[in-house]
């Protein structure tokens, strides 16, 4: 009667532990290894594509999804471009003047289901300008990594980037991947 | 370089060139007409130059900002530093702070600063001691220029503020000198037209539209009044008060504000080359400058080609 009582005892502690961890936020470092941030510009004639490969930010990621936090911050200096010309102009104040702003932030306030995919919602902060941002994106956590595939456009003017309108579209097109089995050197 | 469209060229003309020009030229032909005085209508030529920087920028601002007439930033005071005498409590009421923005942002209002407290102090202060005079100049260039220079440079390297007053006094000390020559056609006007016209140069080389459009607004405005004052042959010695501080602090927001492969050497020379003309200074060599225009026209133009010629190496 006592060796029943002990051993459903410790089946139950063991139980509860291990519901307990299953419920804890796993919590991802991201970097410029696992997290990729890419922009692409088009105007009538052409488009330029560039990325932000220097990053750093925690991707929160319980078993409900919906309950997951996405928190980056980008180092906009170190901004990339396909011609060296274009990534100086990028930096220069004609548009994201990063002397003056030298980091983005994109903070998630809320990431809702819908269908088969995700919609993440949370504020983006760039060019000394916060706004709020919704965009689709495929989300995974499973066997002790999670990943993140989104693709969207902005819309540059809302950030009080304007050169060229009229000339270079106002929206440019983002894409985000981030794969945390990928680990951060 | 992609080919120039005449669209863009269109756009320039219409909405830089023309406003600039035609109000710089505008209120100079007033100034000129409703004063008889050589030396008022001399000093009126700064108003008519800012009269035309004013308009060209109130023109491009319309369009989308480029630089505001005050930089003012607006920016919300975290609920940490909020007072704790808030009866409505923190979260439930944002509070703003005003702070004056230095830098390439400042750069109108500080030329236009510097450009009336030189006006006022020649004006007012002509019959005050020499250094009176002087104390009111060397102020007035100190605090546009602490107005146009980058906070990163005040707490890094506080002696380019001191390099930018140096420069700026000592460009129009000779500028003005050159204006004393008696020659025939107006050297001194063209060699500043040179002078600006290469800062824009750079600034296009530099990948920077805002940039290339204030040294446009700066040439046009010069350009305009400038016309006039040939015309009417005064020399333009007031005029060239307001390039004399905004080419340099335009260099120094533009090599510091920009991510191209010109070198500094570039930027140092389009903002010192009027100190060419220190050549002048030498009773000998000045007597020689005296009857020769171009040669006067070829001392500014050297250390400005040259700063051109880099610039164009580095990035074409």
């Amino acid at each position: 009667m006592n060796r029943k009582l002990l051993t459903t005892f410790c089946v139950a502690i063991i139980g509860a532990a291990v519901a307990t961890s299953s419920a804890l936020a796993a919590e991802y470092k991201l970097t410029g290894d696992n997290t990729k941030i890419e922009f692409t510009g088009t105007k009538p004639d052409g488009k330029h594509s560039g990325s932000f490969p220097k990053l750093s930010g925690t991707f929160d990621v319980p078993d409900d999804v919906t309950k997951a936090k996405i928190s980056l911050k980008i180092e906009m200096d170190a901004l990339e471009s396909d011609d060296p010309k274009l990534t100086a102009h990028l930096k220069s104040p004609d548009f994201f003047e990063t002397k003056k702003y030298p980091e983005a932030r994109f903070v998630s306030k809320k990431i809702k289901s819908e269908k088969q995919d995700f919609i993440v919602t949370g504020d983006l902060t760039m060019h000394g300008k916060t706004k709020e941002i919704s965009f689709p994106a495929k989300i995974t956590n499973a066997n002790g990594a999670a990943g993140l595939e989104a693709e969207f456009s902005i819309n540059r003017s809302d950030w009080g980037i304007s050169y060229g309108a009229g000339k270079i579209d106002e929206a440019v097109k983002m894409s985000v991947s981030l794969d945390t089995s990928k680990k951060a050197k | 370089m992609p080919p120039i469209e005449w669209s863009m060229i269109q756009s320039v003309l219409l909405t830089l060139i023309l406003p600039t020009c035609a109000a710089s030229a505008g209120s100079m032909a007033i100034a000129a007409k409703v004063f008889r005085s050589e030396q008022t209508r001399s000093l009126f030529a700064s108003i008519a130059f800012l009269v035309g920087l004013t308009v060209g920028l109130a023109v491009q601002n319309s369009r989308g900002d480029l630089i505001p007439f005050l930089a003012i930033e607006r920016t919300i005071v975290p609920e940490s530093e909020e007072s704790h005498g808030n009866q409505n409590g923190p979260g439930s009421q944002k509070t703003y702070r005003w702070t004056l923005e230095t830098g390439w942002r400042s750069l109108f209002s500080a030329t236009v600063v510097f450009t009336l407290a030189q006006i006022a102090s020649e004006y007012f202060c002509r019959r005050s001691p020499r250094f009176v005079k002087w104390a009111a100049i060397a102020l007035s260039a100190a605090f546009g220029a602490w107005l146009a220079t980058p906070s990163e440079i005040m707490s890094k390297a506080v002696w380019a503020l001191g390099l930018l007053v140096l420069i700026t006094l000592l460009n129009k000390r000779l500028l003005r000198a050159a204006c004393r020559f008696p020659f025939r056609f107006p050297a001194p006007l063209l060699a500043a037209l040179i002078w600006s016209g290469s800062s824009t140069m750079v600034a296009l080389l530099s990948h920077s539209a805002k940039f290339a459009d204030l040294a446009m607004l700066n040439f046009f405005a010069l350009a305009g009044a400038g016309l006039v004052l040939a015309i009417h042959k005064i020399p333009p010695t007031s005029l060239l008060t307001g390039p004399c501080f905004f080419i340099p602090a335009l260099m120094l927001s533009d090599q510091q504000n920009t991510f191209s492969e010109i070198p500094i050497a570039s930027f140092i020379l389009i903002a010192a080359a009027p100190l060419s003309l220190v050549f002048i200074r030498i009773p000998k060599v000045r007597a020689w400058f005296e009857t020769r225009p171009v040669a006067l026209l070829t001392l500014v133009s050297i250390p400005c080609f040259v700063a051109v010629g880099l610039a164009m190496r580095a990035e074409m």
